[in-house]
This record gives structure tokens, C-alpha cells and sequence, in this order.
């Protein structure tokens, strides 16, 4: 068994989580405070070094003056705790963030996403593995369109809903692979890092 | 079946917790095949040549790390053992400590810092951040990780945009899209990735389409590169373990809906 203080804290809080499994209790709760409380903590000094090393060190030591505007920008957003007639400055760089975030979005969403995913069913039907594709993916848009009723559609639509459930199918095993991960992952490290007996 | 029904998950859970610590105490070796999402990973890092520049997102926290860690341990050891510049960042604030934990193994081995590898740190701004630091990668920040200035570094020789990079890894706990909108899309650069087992279906179609130079999916992945690299890793270890809770987690799911419908039948006859 190791001597490690660091390793026995996180044994300590994994089988504190783990509690939770078998009732509520009061090691739960202090382990769930303790984890929150330690991401904020982290948020927090990840955002001032963020701060310190893309705007205020090239403001100070290499006379960058141009990054005073995100530091103006930054501090408007607090101006919406105030009250009074500043509260609406807090607009500015909201509306600067999601113009920013949507344009970038938008443009490379539309050449990755819609074009890139359009052209990957542009496929050689001379496979079977391609023709299930470029069919799964028409029945599966077929699904979605509730304008009229038509005979060719109802049956297409059905089709897609099998396609969907296969596809729900295969995400829930994924889903399950994964948290098993998660889970041999902390056994590992108690059996392993902690015990010693891996 | 009423019984079966109405069973205490606790029991569930302690038997799920003996069925997995067995295989983990004792390994059985049972036999794992490759996928070809892992292969193509695998090739895209096996082409790089000495010196070729590869960008690497730790993008995940301590929640995640257990499915993606080892992923990045992989990815990262085939880099070192091609000789490639790995330039690290992370689009999670705890990502770098992660990335930092992976290097000093491999500064022990004489891996030089700002030659072979440097963790660039947390980058806010998400997909913002992405686009610019495209542009511009040596002077997207102008301190590391560790507080080192970044300008001069000799891992930066040559490279100005995204356009110098040969290829692009995202390990994300929340996605690896963004990798695609904005190196892939504009820059027409290999990506490839890690992801965590709830995601792996989403990214299909995009490694079908070319998008993606295949993926690792959960400690699965890792494991099955694991094995392409010749290593026997913490991933591999865990494979006994996660087949047997598979098999485990099948046969209740049988059961389950076996005990559902004699239950719904019964009461049907009754």
C-alpha cells in the first residue's frame, strides 16, 4: 500500500463518490462541495493567468496597447450586477461574443458540417456498405419531413425510424463501454496506485 | 420475476464491482480485434516523418481522463518515437496539467522541452481561440504553460499557420468537431482524434466522409493502439475487465426484458 498522501486523498474521495451508490450520507455531500468547490478555485486561476498572459503582460511588456480593448470589454460584462443606468454597457460585448461565436460557427459549420456530410453520401452505390448509407441517410431525412403525406414518405419514414433506433442502439452500447471505462479506470487506480496489489 | 423485477440495484452493483475486479486481479488475455477507425489513427501518426509538426488538444478534465488519458499517452509515445514536434495545448482548463504529466515521462527519457514539445496551456475562447491560433500559432500566446517566454522556441521553426502543422489531434471529453470546422475545412489538414465512449457513434459519419482520419473510441481505442504500437499499456490491462462487465451487463439486459414480458404476460392471463 503506498505512502503517498496524494494518492490516499484520491482513493478517499473516489470511494466517497462511490458512496452515493449505497445511500446519501454526509461523506457524499463533502466530497461533492470539495470537487465544485476545486473547479471553481481552478476556473478561477486558469482565467487570471488567461487574463495576465493574452492582454495585460503584452500591454505592460511589449507596449501592445491594442490589448487594453478586450480588458475594457471584459470588465463592461460585470457592469449587469450594478444597477442603474450602466447595466445596459454589459450589451456590448455580449452581443460582440455571440456575433463572433455565430459567424465563426455558421461559416465552418456550413463547409464542414453540411457540405463535408453532404459530399460523404456521395457514394458509389456499387457496395453494399455504401448503399446502406446513401439510403439509411434519405429514409433517416425522409423522417423528418411533416409537410405532406405521401405514400413513398410514410414507408421511407419508416424505414428511417429503424435506421434511428439502430443507431440509438449502437450510442446506448457506446455509452455503457464508456462509463465501464470510467469505472475500471478508478479500480485501477485504487487495486494499482493506491493498494498496490495490480 | 416479480423478484427479478424488483431487485435492490445495490445488488447489481456489487456484482458488477466482483465480476470486473477479477479480471483486473487475474487477466484471463482474452483476444480484442482492431477496428479500422483505430487503424487509420494509427496510420495518420505513422506517416509523419522526423521533424513533421503535430498539434495535440488535451481537452478534458479529471472526470473524463480515466476514458481519454490513455488515448493521449498513446497518441503522444508514437509521436515522441517518430521524432515529431508535438506542439500541446488545451481547450479545458485542466487539460494542461494532463499533458504535463504525459511529458515528464518523457523528459526523463531526454525528450528536450521547447525543441521536441511545448504545452501551450489553456486556451479560452473555445472555438475563437481555434480560428486564431490557426493563424497564428507561435505567437498565439506569448508565455507557455510553465511560464517560459514562447517566442524563439526552436519547436516553432518554420511554422507560422496552420497551413506548417501535418496533423491535428483532438482528445476531447465534449468534441472533436471544431478540429474539423477549422483546420480540416479551411486548411484542407489531416485530423484525427480521442473520444469518450457516449460520442463515438457521432463521429462516424465524418470518418466516413474523409473528414476524419479515423478516431480512438474510449479505452477501447487506446487499447487496440496499444497494441499496433507493441506496448502493453494500462488500457490493454483493463480489456479482461471491460469485456467480462460487457458480457455481464448483456445477460442483464436479457433478463430484464425476459423478466418484463412474462411479468406483462401474467398479468395478461390474470
Amino acid at each position: 500500500m503506498t505512502t503517498e498522501l496524494g494518492i490516499w486523498i484520491g482513493a478517499f474521495l473516489t470511494l466517497a463518490f462511490w458512496s452515493i451508490l449505497f445511500k446519501e450520507n454526509p461523506v457524499f455531500d463533502f466530497a461533492e462541495h470539495l470537487y465544485v468547490g476545486l473547479a471553481a478555485g481552478q476556473a478561477i486561476v486558469m482565467g487570471w493567468l488567461n487574463v495576465k498572459n493574452l492582454a495585460i503582460e503584452p500591454m505592460t511588456t511589449e507596449g501592445k496597447i491594442s490589448a487594453i480593448l478586450p480588458i475594457i470589454l471584459g470588465l463592461l460584462l460585470y457592469t449587469r450586477f450594478g444597477s442603474g443606468s450602466l447595466k445596459w454597457l454589459n450589451r456590448i460585448p455580449t452581443a460582440l461574443m455571440v456575433g463572433v461565436g455565430a459567424g465563426l460557427a455558421f461559416t465552418r459549420f456550413a463547409q464542414s458540417d453540411l457540405v463535408g456530410q453532404v459530399r460523404g453520401t456521395m457514394l458509389d452505390l456499387g457496395t453494399l456498405n455504401n448503399a446502406i448509407i446513401v439510403l439509411g441517410a434519405l429514409c433517416t431525412i425522409s423522417y423528418f419531413f411533416f409537410t405532406s403525406e405521401n405514400k413513398v414518405l410514410t414507408e421511407m419514414n419508416k424505414v428511417g425510424r429503424v435506421i434511428m433506433m439502430i443507431a440509438f442502439g449502437s450510442a446506448f452500447g457506446n455509452t455503457v463501454m464508456g462509463r465501464l471505462s470510467l469505472f475500471i479506470g478508478r479500480l485501477q487506480y485504487l487495486l494499482g496506485d493506491w493498494l498496490g496489489i495490480l | 420475476m416479480e423478484r427479478l423485477l424488483n431487485i435492490d440495484r445495490r445488488i447489481i452493483y456489487v456484482l458488477l464491482a466482483a465480476i470486473v475486479v477479477v479480471p483486473l486481479l487475474k487477466p484471463m488475455g482474452l483476444p480484442f480485434g482492431l477496428t479500422a477507425e483505430t487503424q487509420k489513427a494509427f496510420n495518420a501518426v505513422e506517416s509523419l516523418k522526423p521533424g513533421d509538426v503535430v498539434v495535440i488538444d488535451f481537452g478534458y478534465d479529471a472526470g473524463g481522463a480515466a476514458e481519454v488519458h490513455p488515448q493521449a499517452e498513446v497518441f503522444f509515445t508514437h509521436c515522441m518515437q517518430k521524432d515529431v514536434r508535438v506542439i500541446g495545448f488545451s481547450l479545458n482548463q485542466q487539460g494542461p496539467r494532463f499533458a504535463d504529466k504525459i511529458w515528464e515521462t518523457w523528459k526523463a527519457q531526454g525528450k528536450e522541452y521547447g525543441k521536441d514539445f511545448v504545452n501551450l496551456g489553456f486556451f479560452a475562447g473555445g472555438e475563437a481561440a481555434l480560428a486564431s491560433f490557426a493563424k497564428n500559432i507561435p505567437g498565439f500566446v506569448a508565455v507557455d504553460y510553465y511560464n517560459n517566454k514562447t517566442e524563439g522556441m526552436e519547436i516553432f521553426d518554420g511554422i507560422q499557420t496552420a497551413e506548417d502543422v501535418d496533423l491535428f489531434i483532438s482528445i476531447s471529453t465534449s468534441s472533436i468537431l471544431p478540429f474539423i470546422q477549422y483546420f480540416y475545412g479551411p486548411y484542407g489538414k489531416p485530423v484525427t482524434g480521442g473520444a469518450i465512449g457516449t460520442q463515438i457513434s457521432r463521429y462516424q459519419s465524418y470518418s466516413d466522409a474523409g473528414q476524419l482520419e479515423g478516431y480512438l473510441g474510449s479505452l477501447r481505442g487506446a487499447a487496440e493502439y496499444e497494441k499496433l504500437l507493441g506496448v502493453a499499456g494500462t488500457a490493454t490491462a483493463s480489456m479482461d475487465a471491460q469485456s467480462v462487465a460487457h458480457i455481464f451487463i448483456a445477460v442483464l439486459i436479457v433478463l430484464g426484458n425476459v423478466a418484463e414480458f412474462a411479468h406483462k404476460k401474467s398479468k395478461r392471463a390474470a
